[in-house]
């Protein structure tokens, strides 16, 4: 779908700096001032499809132009560029450009604004309010070498050595590293962060991961990931080594299906907020409306293949503004970029900042950046935000668009998750954890097994794009010993010795690994078969065992979700019981072995996008 | 009694994992027309109690109902032919379904059966299940009791409901659960899924599982649960005898596979169809004569 393309730029930061430091070093020494006043307002604006739709609201102009969006709202707004995020923090607290206009707003992503809240919240003035959610984001990719195919191979290596990951200081991929190592129960110290200036470029992390094979994986946008494995249609391809990929690199896990890890959104200062509800109210109505007519054109060019002279127009102007590097072709590079960007549009508003079991939504990710932006040194204190309480009726009203409520559906298809990964030619999964428990178990209290819940639920939470497989397994002691027994019942094999130094025999030979074929021949022909205990039928009540296993769990985890009132797609939760076919331990030697077999995994894995039920908005 | 039936009917084909199979054999003989305590003939608890199990089955499920006196035993024949659940349609049938005939139990248990093996021959994993729905007065009941072991040792799940069945059955005393419609709240017997991983919860009594595991060679043991899962998939009924020499040494041919045999002794279900055939032959003889 997308050729390789040039490489989409993000300002370098302020400071030459590459090790972790707080953010209020990287902006220096700036005094906090009043936002200057004036008509016409500064508002910035970054390269992402999310920002495109704003290009819109102004009339594909960055000052507002008569009869468009903005201007029917009464709106004058001078759009910047916004790509230095830290610059952007400067003239954020003094309240001006350096052409004086007004300048009270952040465009960042949560992380980003996470990491700059310790500055931005130095005075009461300067705090802000998270105004709108613009999009969540399907642009950023994790890309490792071959020998990382799962999150759970992200940690340290088998011979103890940290991995080394290469990303952009300050940028959006810091607050999706954190996730990350959360979702992969990965400490921090158990890795090695290259630092670089840029998100891309000669200084970004892709160049970087590309000229040093010592680092084990690059955090990158959909141009770099392309750039580095020719997986233009994120189809597990791996890189072939020629035409500037980099040898079986790979995609590992990306937002297309990790897609409520990256939130955009726009802020503004408490002070200027207080004093100008009715200008961020209108502000964010016209922005909605032209979401609304952004996806509208997005969808008739994607379902027809003919570009809409407006969209045209549109993804013209946003190439004029962000660049040819960004957006070399219209069709290919601005639309890609377009469909990078998931809109969440005024149904996502009042899920991301209204729906108190929305466990990406606002609440919990401001919890999430200030513990990273505390953890991580970017703060030494932890300054919040504010939401914006607003009536979204009467934003509804005041855009002209219809006030939709969001709506809980069943996102996953049922036949859109293969029961059995292993038994074809699948991708990995995403990452799987396990818990174990006693011989025979069947039911499950969150009280034993909450924080593995938790994770789960947050997982499906998080990957709205994947299913939850929830893979009951069972351990194979009782086959293997019914299977022995019903042998020696049928002179099949022959015992001898005493408990603790049995061996066994076939045809007078005491069995050895070589006669593996034999026996795998004798079971083939029924040898053991037609007598009880039949391990066949042992096997099938196994099967039952992880079966009923799974569904318990996955009832446990409904059931907690509930109790806890976090919201839970149960369409992304798939119980499967596989018996005894994958043991971890195929030939326990005491109960604690076989206790390890005795497991319900958890398996996070990419769903096919026919089986995901399309919606204009994602939230 | 109808309301406990059907809770009692839903449980026993409750969903339960994706990739589920399951064939039902149907009684509709003419003793199912026999009416039961509640009121009810046999056939209508059955049949209406049936639409509230279809309707908890999973849509992926894979379905498939044979009834004793149906024209054919081959799966796309069925009363409902083997394949993907469609609820509706099936709803439809069992409304308009009626009885009579014989009581070819094994026969149609056999095609069920079949028809499973041959699914999982193709697809190494899923849950395979026959749930059988009868009074249980089977005219093959000998072969009804040998094919019960036969199907239940291949790994296949073997429910039966039974509507006026004899606590003595094979198919109330043997099958992996059995729930008797006179008595729903009671599960009559069945065979527990407790111990499926180690003979006991004891520790010391499950040790004694690991001792006869020693003797197995490391690196044998998940080569023979590969091949456990790759299932027996044989026809039911049809029984190999594997080769021995003189000193009971098993006999392998040069492709390593073991040498086997059609058995000394008679297969019964075929002695049957051959002592029906004998039976009708006599009859039309005697006929011609008494002319």
């Amino acid at each position: 779908m997308k050729r390789l393309v040039a490489i989409l730029m993000f300002m370098a930061m302020a400071s030459p700096a590459i090790a972790q430091q707080r953010f209020s070093d990287l902006v220096g020494p700036v005094p906090a001032e009043a936002v200057k006043e004036g008509k016409e307002i500064a508002i910035p604006i970054i390269t992402w499809g999310g920002d495109v739709a704003e290009l819109l609201a102004n009339g594909n102009s960055l000052k507002t132009v008569k009869g468009s969006i903005n201007d029917k709202l009464g709106l004058k707004i001078n759009l910047v560029q916004g790509d230095d995020y830290v610059q952007q923090v400067r003239y954020y607290m003094t309240g001006k450009t350096p052409e004086g206009l007004p300048f009270p707003f952040l465009r960042g992503t949560m992380g980003m604004l996470g990491q700059s809240s310790e500055v931005t919240g130095s005075t009461p003035g300067t705090k802000p309010h998270i105004l709108g959610q613009l999009t969540y984001s399907a642009g950023d990719h994790l890309v490792c070498r071959a020998d990382i195919n799962t999150l759970n191979d992200f940690g340290r290596k088998k011979d103890g050595k940290k991995r080394r990951y290469a990303l952009q200081q300050g940028g959006p991929h810091v607050d999706l590293l954190y996730q990350i190592l959360a979702a992969s129960q990965t400490k921090k110290d158990d890795i090695e962060l290259v630092w670089c200036t840029d998100l891309s470029g000669d200084n970004g992390p892709a160049e970087k991961f590309r000229k040093d094979s010592t680092i084990d994986g690059c955090f990158v946008i959909t141009p770099d990931m392309i750039g580095l494995t020719g997986d233009a249609e994120n189809k597990g391809v791996k890189g072939s080594g020629e035409e500037g990929t980099v040898k079986d690199a790979h995609v590992v896990v990306s937002t297309q299906t990790m897609n409520r890890a990256v939130s955009d959104v726009w802020a503004v200062r408490s002070d200027w907020y207080a004093t100008h509800k009715d200008f961020c109210d209108k502000f964010l109505a016209g922005y909605l409306k032209a979401v609304e007519e952004t996806v509208a054109l997005r969808k008739q060019f994607s379902e027809t293949n003919k570009m809409p002279p407006a969209y045209r127009n549109l993804l013209v102007f946003a190439q004029k503004t962000f660049g040819e590097k960004a957006i070399p072709t219209i069709e290919v590079d601005g639309h890609g970029l377009m469909l990078d960007a998931l809109f969440v549009g005024l149904p996502g508003q009042i899920s991301f900042f209204e729906d108190a079991g929305n466990l990406t939504g606002y609440e919990r990710q401001a919890k999430r950046v200030l513990d990273m932006a505390t953890e991580w040194g970017y703060a030494s204190t932890r300054s919040g935000f504010a939401p914006p309480k607003l009536d979204y009726a009467h934003v509804a009203e005041l855009a002209g668009i219809k006030y939709e409520a969001p709506q809980k559906v069943n996102r996953i298809a049922a036949e859109g998750v293969n029961a059995f990964p292993d038994s074809g030619d699948e991708e990995p999964p995403i990452y799987s954890f396990s818990i174990n428990f006693e011989p025979n178990q069947e039911e499950f209290t969150s009280d034993q097994y909450g924080a593995e819940f938790n994770l789960a639920i947050q997982a499906a939470a998080t990957n709205r794009n994947a299913a939850i497989q929830v893979r009951g397994h069972s351990d194979p002691t009782k086959t293997l010993t019914d299977l022995i027994k019903a042998g020696m019942s049928k002179n099949t094999i022959e015992r001898r010795g005493a408990s603790g130094s049995f061996r066994y025999f076939v045809n007078g030979d005491e069995l050895n690994l070589g006669h593996t074929d034999k026996v795998l021949a004798l079971i083939k022909a029924g040898a053991f078969d037609g007598v009880s205990p039949s391990p066949r039928e042992t096997m099938g009540v196994a099967l039952q065992l992880s079966a009923n296993r799974a569904k318990a769990v996955t009832q446990a985890i409904a059931d907690f979700a509930a109790k806890q009132q976090v919201n839970l797609d149960i369409s992304q939760v798939k119980p499967i019981g596989v018996g005894i076919s994958e043991p971890l331990v195929a030939k326990p030697k005491n109960i604690e072995e076989a206790k390890k077999n005795m497991r319900v995994e958890f398996r996070i894995i990419k769903v096919s996008a026919e089986a995901i039920k399309a919606q204009d908005f994602e939230y | 009694m109808k309301k406990l039936f059907l809770i009692l009917l839903a449980c026993m084909a409750s969903p339960v994992w994706a990739q589920q199979s399951v064939v039902i054999v149907l009684d509709d003989s003419g003793s199912m027309n026999t009416y039961m305590a509640s009121g009810s003939s046999r056939l209508e608890v059955a049949k209406q109690s049936l639409g509230a199990v279809i309707s908890s089955l999973p849509d992926d499920t894979r379905l498939g109902i044979v009834l004793l006196n149906g024209n054919t035993w081959e799966p796309d024949n069925w009363f409902v032919p083997f394949g993907k659940l469609d609820k509706p349609i099936v709803d439809a049938k069992l409304k308009g379904l009626s009885c009579g005939g014989g009581t070819p139990l094994a026969g149609a248990m056999k095609a069920g059966a079949d028809a499973l093996l041959a699914v999982r021959g193709k697809e190494r994993f899923g849950n395979y299940k026959l749930l059988v729905v009868t009074d249980g007065e089977a005219d093959d009941k000998g072969t009804v009791d040998m094919y019960v072991t036969d199907i239940m040792s291949r790994g296949i799940i073997l429910d039966a409901i039974g509507l006026d069945m004899t606590k003595s059955h094979s198919l109330a005393t043997q099958v992996h659960s059995y729930k008797d419609a006179n008595n729903p709240e009671q599960l009559v017997h069945a065979i527990s899924a407790t111990f499926a991983e180690t003979s006991s919860n004891d520790p010391a009594a499950a040790a004694e599982d690991f001792a006869l595991l020693e003797g197995l060679p490391d690196g044998m043991a998940d080569k023979i649960i590969d091949t456990l899962a790759i299932g027996d998939n044989h026809p039911i009924g049809e029984v190999r005898e594997i080769v021995r020499d003189a000193s009971g040494n098993i006999q392998f041919s040069e492709d390593g596979n073991v040498a086997t045999q059609a058995p000394a002794g008679v297969n019964v279900g075929r002695l049957m169809l051959v002592a029906i055939g004998v039976l009708i032959l006599l009859a039309i003889m005697i006929a011609i004569i008494a002319r």
